[in-house]
């Protein structure tokens, strides 16, 4: 593991966890991406109010230019800040309040301006929502007619043939290696730690005649070590 | 407007209470999710699905939940989150544009009507969106929180991620990478203004570390094979030492023109001689080889270190870093010795 500490640029950070396990960290990752990006766009474009509030407030604020309007169109727009507040009563409810009463609340708080200040989103985040839920929802009402509907297969992604076993030790960078190739290429395989279970070592050394790993098992060739050359001659047969 | 789904106009029609339908199960699915306290969901096979934007994908595929997954696709893609809340939000528009329409209002009212209310919003947030700077920290971290809702880790990131973005010189998503490691105490998580990399130093007798480090980046460190222009016999254990000799000679040369340079570390494109290394580690030098071009990109970027050959290494090609360690851990060549 290279680490290169306090570059001259100053321009890049790592954040380094530790300890979580291989199903956790992408999980760990993904909310971490999450959190950078929330914080990031709130510094260079700005924050709005959580919870459902921003909602509420561009909710009352859509009612009141209705008002200007003389159209049936303005029916519509009564809907769409309806849509807006039914979000922020399922939000609320999620926080464990009554929706009707909270949407309410946060109605009266808009209007005396008096909020607290509590939860914040980024407003790219907030934005984005909005936005593409209207491009979404005009998209369909164009495309709506009468006719049937057939409903997609998934698209399935070919596994590689039933026997690839791939023995790894624990904190093992090239066994890390193997596996992530292996799952670029469709190749389902079963994964075997030798670290803990001596009885799949002896199995290791017995079909590779030595200790270290990666060893990979592809329908009974046996390669040590991460090879892609070889991996790859062992896929094709 | 966003530049979503034009390409979709083409595609068949579907009938407004067919999606109606899906509308109303799609909101259903999605609702207990969204906002600050939205809960994790199981799916059929009994995973726990931690998103809201994976609901979809656990649900039965018809034309409009095919669009629906596209747009929550490219919501993820790009704001990385809000995607929960996007399918309920377009979910229970159209299912208040389908009472619209079946009360007798026209499809084109409906619409004019929904990008008008679409254009206030956009100007009403635009409007009540405050600022925050660097050293309003509690906003900060109120922003993360919301960002981390649903994970069950949020005390233990919020810190790393809030410092981390305060450590950026420029606020660029890109300039934060994550390195997770499966095993270790997660109390040695940590922040590093640099990298960690999955790389191991050419020979062990090279130094573990090295302070105020200076950074080369090379191409290969290599003997070329001559050119066999005239015939050579090698039919002597002398005539074989000139050639093994004439290696050497050069890879001494390529050895000292790095040590001139003052660098001492090095990281090679490609493959570095084994001879050469040897050499590199008697002058207390670290190199690694057969590094990544995206690594490569980022050391140089991070380190000002600029990549080039042999023969044209001076003073500017070197890049500078507070440190350069190698975490040893048994591995090296492919295969890790288990411990």
């Amino acid at each position: 593991m290279l680490r290169i500490e306090n570059v001259k640029n100053g321009n890049v950070v790592t954040i380094h966890i530790r300890g979580f396990g291989e199903r956790s960290n992408e999980i760990m990752e993904k909310y971490i991406r999450k959190g950078v990006k929330a914080a990031i766009d709130t510094l260079k474009e700005g924050a709005v109010y959580g919870g459902g509030i921003a909602k509420v407030a561009v909710a009352e604020k859509i009612r009141k230019e209705a008002l200007h309007g003389n159209g049936k169109y303005v029916l519509a727009m009564e809907e769409f800040a309806k849509a807006l507040e039914d979000a922020a009563k399922v939000i609320s409810r999620n926080m464990g309040m009554d929706g009707e009463m909270a949407v309410s609340e946060m109605r009266k708080k808009i209007r005396s301006g008096e909020i607290d200040e509590g939860l914040l989103r980024s407003y790219p985040l907030e934005k984005s929502e909005i936005e593409r839920a209207a491009e979404t929802a005009i998209m369909m009402l164009r495309i709506s007619d009468v006719l049937s509907a057939k409903p997609l297969v998934k698209r399935r992604v070919s596994g590689g043939g039933g026997g690839v076993i791939i023995y790894t030790s624990t904190g093992c960078p090239y066994c890390r290696k193997a596996k992530a190739y292996l799952r670029s290429k469709g190749v389902a395989f079963k994964e075997i730690n030798v670290s803990q279970n001596p009885a799949a070592l002896q199995e290791m050394i017995r079909k590779s005649g030595q200790t270290g790993t990666p060893v990979i098992d592809i329908n009974g060739r046996i390669i040590v070590g991460f090879d892609v050359a070889r991996i790859d001659a062992a896929l094709k047969k | 407007m966003l530049p979503l789904l034009k390409h979709d106009m083409q595609r068949k029609k579907m009938p407004l209470d067919i999606i109606k339908n899906d509308a109303e199960d799609v909101a259903r699915a999605v609702e207990n999710t969204i906002g600050p306290d939205g809960m994790y969901k199981m799916s059929r096979d009994g995973d726990i699905i931690p998103f809201g934007s994976e609901i979809l994908n656990s649900m039965e595929k018809t034309p409009f939940m095919d669009l629906l997954a596209r747009a929550a696709a490219s919501q993820e893609k790009e704001m990385k989150d809000g995607t929960a809340t996007f399918i309920y939000l377009a979910a229970m528009l159209l299912k208040r544009a389908f009472n619209l329409v079946s009360s007798g209002l026209h499809p084109t009212m409906v619409e004019e009507g929904y990008r008008r209310a679409a254009k206030i919003a956009i100007d009403e947030l635009e409007k009540i969106k405050k600022e925050v700077s660097r050293k309003e920290i509690d906003k900060i971290e109120a922003v993360i929180r919301d960002a981390l809702a649903g994970c069950s880790h949020t005390d233990f990131l919020l810190p790393l991620i809030r410092n981390a973005v305060l450590f950026l010189k420029e606020l660029d998503d890109e300039n934060v990478k994550i390195f997770a490691e499966e095993e270790g105490d997660e109390n040695e998580s940590e922040i590093i203004v640099g990298h960690m990399l999955d790389y191991e130093r050419k020979d062990k007798d090279m130094p573990e570390s090295v302070d105020n480090a200076r950074i080369l980046i090379l191409d290969e460190i290599k003997v070329k094979k001559p050119k066999v222009d005239a015939k050579i016999f090698i039919d002597s254990e002398e005539a074989y030492r000139k050639f093994a000799d004439m290696d050497l000679k050069r890879l001494r040369e390529i050895v000292d023109r790095i040590v001139k340079s003052g660098a001492n570390v090095v990281f090679t494109k490609g493959e570095m001689d084994e001879r050469a290394a040897k050499m590199l580690a008697k002058h207390g030098i670290m190199a690694f080889e057969k590094v990544g071009e995206e690594d490569i990109k980022l050391i140089a970027r991070s380190t000002g270190a600029k990549p080039t050959t042999i023969d044209a290494i001076d003073k500017d090609c070197i890049g500078e870093s507070g440190s350069v360690v190698d975490e040893d851990s048994g591995c090296v060549g492919g295969v890790c010795h288990v411990r």
